[in-house]
């Protein structure tokens, strides 16, 4: 494996370093007492600087390797973002060992076929939740020679040989440091361009996760890119409140950070995203579409109880807001009344709505990891925000295409990034070539062999790129729905277009070798319970919200909404609600909050069965 | 179970100044029977109870007792309508004697000898209280307190007892001796009762179905077989742990309510 790994001819490089520790240590002892990083404790935000950052990560680093790992040793990490994470990571990487990071919401089961299939020798848990995940299927992972728990709490009273608590941990390293201070700044020096920096789990919609591995320059150039293109520099802060088992996390938060010199803000838990970033005010933010579509139902429900006038203003605001950034994209200069107007309404309206948001000094906010409905970023771009779309997965190391300042087209996913080559195979595969390219599925030559064929992945989606470069995504591949009459069918697209109705939360289109189409659907609860309480339609719980006729019959005009839009193949004929409120736990959901098709098809399929009856 | 409806409320919000409290709320009581509410601090309980019997006025939906819109009525309307209201901390007159006390809770009847026999029949379902007719309340002992606030609610031979918290303060044992004279009520005078508990072991023993309310709104319902199923009411209101391979665990799963 390893001949056939090299850096396939790319010399990527950041201020001379080869190699993320290079990096790391390059950064910390340039920016020293500049803060790296900040993590909310006990109510008050604790700042790291780059010193602390580096001098943490050598004592993590020096228990590592008095534990025994070694080059190629791996070490998985279940965690919610905390500074402890990023630290984990590159002491790892710096021992020249490679990091995996595995969801929290994992089941021990999976977390034990990750750990095995990977080869895991040390376990970083969080708390006590995640300490019993692995308890309850150690037998499974004899590879694990280590756990470290970050937090004790609840465990003062636990022993075990294999477990050590992150202050005994931390005693370690300390004693350590004087036998292993040397072999770490060797080890650093060691690591290789194409040396396997970490893996990522592919959440995998069908059958079991496959590890990708992620080289050195793969990681460097993604940082390095995403940095320029994005303009991040040591003033800029970001918020780290996504897993960051998640390539997209990870990169604007971690490989950015230590590419730009940028300070990263760890939330208190991922349920109180919303409040941090108010507090925190990140200049660039990230974020999936749902949350994007939180945050409005989130505005647009506070709407509703704003006053009369409140509510007009806002308005008005939207439709001044909309023609300046229809004006802009298109590349006209907006007119001076225009401009004024667009600067009272942001003065009036949209900057209190920001600031509660946590994005008043947000330079650029990104979506990306699903599709998005086109609606929902006008209206974000209406209000003054630089919302731009990004395109990328795993396999490229996060990054493909993106909008940005200079080149933005709603709808598509913008133009690729540098170094990235770009073409469409003749069933419509969108092909991608360059640094970002992975290294492959660990133990998996033949699925391997199937995603890299001649230099260039198989991103598994279909699109096409237009005349001036854009590049738009139709869907995934394997999601096309072929109906019985033979007609090629994009469900994606239909399922944007409902998931922008505030009360639906997300939507599967089934139709795959059937008469007609048909949707499952979840609704988004906060905003139909109040619909219904507004309506004074009575209902208790989750389900009994669901069976509500009236409740259906407002899905149902949503649906019938949707339906205008499409051709009438397209149309769909029948839909019905998943009476059960979802969780990340939930085998239908990934991590990041998605229905699994495949999964969803077959847990469901009474419920579709239905409406083909 | 009879299929006539008690009472039932629809959507109601129930506001302490700014601040709301009963988030849109609907349930139903049938006929005979038992329904408890169960939910944490601060989730409503006793504003559902308040609303109900008129204490509090409801800004929004509507409250129907046996067939009639009861909305903004007076909480004295509303008992003569025949529900009777068993307030939290019981709310004694504690300078009357157990009998005065009782009387009071007659206060609206004119019909001596019916009178006469509500109170013999209280007796006979506290004799601890006709020991002790003559008894300032402020004397009872805890139990004795909370017997007399049920009896005195009795005295208005309600259709419907609104029961906020009757354990509150009892030792184990007389809370399990009120729950089945509460039981032997509900089966034996046909009255149906609304039960507010945090005690969920006791109440889900006596209730036919339930409600679990959380910050103003309902996240379950169902009858008392599905609720004792539930995993969420087994680790979060029966204090059930399912046990790790450490034995205790500390951490809770997160509530899915299903």
């Amino acid at each position: 494996m390893a001949d056939e790994r090299m850096t396939r001819g790319y010399d990527i490089a950041i201020d001379g370093c080869q190699t993320i520790p290079q990096l790391f240590r390059k950064r910390c002892g340039d920016l020293g007492p500049a803060t790296a990083m900040r993590e909310k404790a006990y109510g008050i935000w604790h700042d790291v600087t780059w010193a602390e950052y580096y001098d943490m990560a050598r004592v993590y680093g020096a228990a590592l390797m008095q534990m025994g790992l070694g080059p190629g040793g791996v070490v998985a990490i279940i965690a919610d973002p905390c500074k402890e994470w990023p630290l984990f990571d590159l002491a790892t990487q710096a021992c020249r060992g490679l990091s995996n990071g595995i969801y929290p919401t994992d089941s021990p089961d999976q977390v034990a076929y990750i750990c095995t299939d990977s080869k895991a020798q040390f376990l970083v848990v969080e708390n006590e939740e995640q300490l019993d995940k692995w308890l309850a299927v150690r037998q499974d992972i004899p590879s694990i020679k280590k756990v470290v728990v970050l937090d004790d709490k609840g465990l003062k009273a636990f022993e075990d040989s294999d477990v050590v608590m992150l202050a005994e941990f931390e005693a370690i390293g300390r004693a350590a440091l004087l036998r292993y201070g040397d072999e770490w700044d060797e080890r650093i020096d060691a690591g290789k361009a194409d040396d396997l920096a970490f893996l990522i789990y592919t959440s995998g919609t069908t059958g079991k996760p496959k590890g990708a591995m992620i080289a050195h320059y793969n990681a460097l150039w993604t940082g390095r890119t995403c940095a320029e293109t994005f303009k991040l520099d040591t003033n800029s802060q970001c918020l780290v409140y996504l897993p960051l088992c998640h390539i997209a996390e990870r990169t604007l938060s971690i490989l950015s950070s230590l590419a730009a010199g940028s300070t990263m803000n760890f939330v208190e838990a991922p349920d109180t995203a919303f409040e941090n970033a108010a507090e925190v005010s990140p200049t660039y933010f990230f974020g999936v579409p749902r949350i994007w579509e939180k945050m409005y139902s989130s505005v647009t429900l506070k709407l509703k109880e704003a006053t009369w006038l409140g509510r007009k203003s806002f308005d008005l605001a939207l439709a001044i807001g909309s023609r300046y950034a229809e004006a802009k994209d298109g590349g006209n200069a907006p007119s001076l009344m225009l401009k004024f107007a667009n600067w009272l309404a942001g003065r009036l309206v949209f900057d209190n709505i920001k600031i509660m948001l946590g994005l008043d000094k947000a330079e650029t906010c990104l979506t990306g990891a699903a599709p998005i409905s086109p609606d929902l970023i006008y209206w974000f771009r209406a209000m003054g925000l630089s919302l731009y779309e990004v395109y990328g997965q795993t396999e490229s190391t996060a990054i493909i295409s993106t909008n940005h300042e200079k080149a933005n087209k709603v709808g598509s996913v913008g133009k690729p990034f540098k170094m990235v080559g770009v073409k469409i195979a003749d069933d419509g595969e969108i092909l991608v070539e360059g640094p970002g390219v992975f290294q492959g599925y660990l133990n998996q030559p033949d699925k391997t062999a199937e995603t890299i064929v001649d230099g260039w992945l198989l991103t598994g989606d279909v699109g096409e790129m237009s005349s001036d470069g854009f590049l738009r995504i139709t869907d995934r591949k394997k999601d096309i729905i072929v109906t019985a009459g033979g007609k090629n069918i994009t469900p994606s697209e239909i399922e944007n277009e409902l998931k922008f109705s505030p009360y639906i939360s997300d939507a599967v289109v089934i139709g795959d070798r059937r008469k007609y189409l048909t949707c499952l659907i979840m609704i988004d609860y906060d905003n139909v319970s109040q619909n219904a309480q507004d309506r004074n339609i009575p209902f208790s719980d989750y389900a009994s919200l669901c069976r509500a006729e009236e409740i259906r019959d407002l899905i149902k005009n949503e649906v019938e909404r949707v339906n205008l839009k499409f051709a009438r193949v397209e149309t769909l004929k029948d839909f019905r609600l998943i009476e059960q409120q979802l969780t990340a736990e939930d085998d239908e959901l990934t991590a990041t909050m998605k229905l699994k098709r495949s999964f969803v098809e077959k847990k469901y399929a009474v419920l579709i069965d239905d409406m083909y009856n | 179970m009879s299929q006539e409806i008690v009472l039932s409320i629809r959507n109601i919000e129930t506001f302490y100044g700014p601040v709301m409290a009963i988030r849109g709320i609907s349930l139903d009581v049938h006929k005979g029977e038992l329904v408890t509410i169960l939910g944490g601090n601060g989730a409503g309980k006793t504003t559902i109870l308040k609303t109900i019997s008129g204490a509090l006025e409801p800004r929004k939906g509507n409250i129907t007792f046996q067939g009639q819109d009861i909305t903004g009525w007076h909480p004295d309307q509303v008992a003569k309508a025949g529900m009777g209201h068993v307030p939290e901390g019981r709310e004694l007159f504690p300078l009357l004697s157990v009998r005065e006390n009782l009387e009071m809770g007659a206060f609206s009847r004119r019909d001596r000898g019916e009178i006469n026999a509500s109170l013999d029949l209280v007796y006979s379902y506290f004799p601890d209280l006709k020991s002790k007719t003559k008894v300032q309340a402020a004397y009872l002992s805890g139990g004795q307190q909370q017997m007399l606030s049920i009896g005195r609610s009795l005295m208005m031979k309600p259709r419907l007892m609104l029961l906020d918290e009757p354990s509150l303060g009892l030792s184990p044992l007389l809370v399990s001796e009120i729950f089945d004279i509460l039981s032997r009520l509900n089966q034996e005078q046909r009255t149906a009762i609304l039960l507010v508990e945090q005690n969920a072991h006791m109440a889900l023993k006596v209730a036919n179905s339930g409600y679990v309310i959380e910050v103003g709104r309902v996240v379950f319902e169902g009858d008392r077989k599905k609720l004792l199923d539930s995993t969420d009411i087994q680790e979060f209101y029966l204090g059930r742990k399912s046990e790790s391979e450490r034995g205790k665990r500390r951490w809770k799963q997160r509530k899915t309510w299903r």
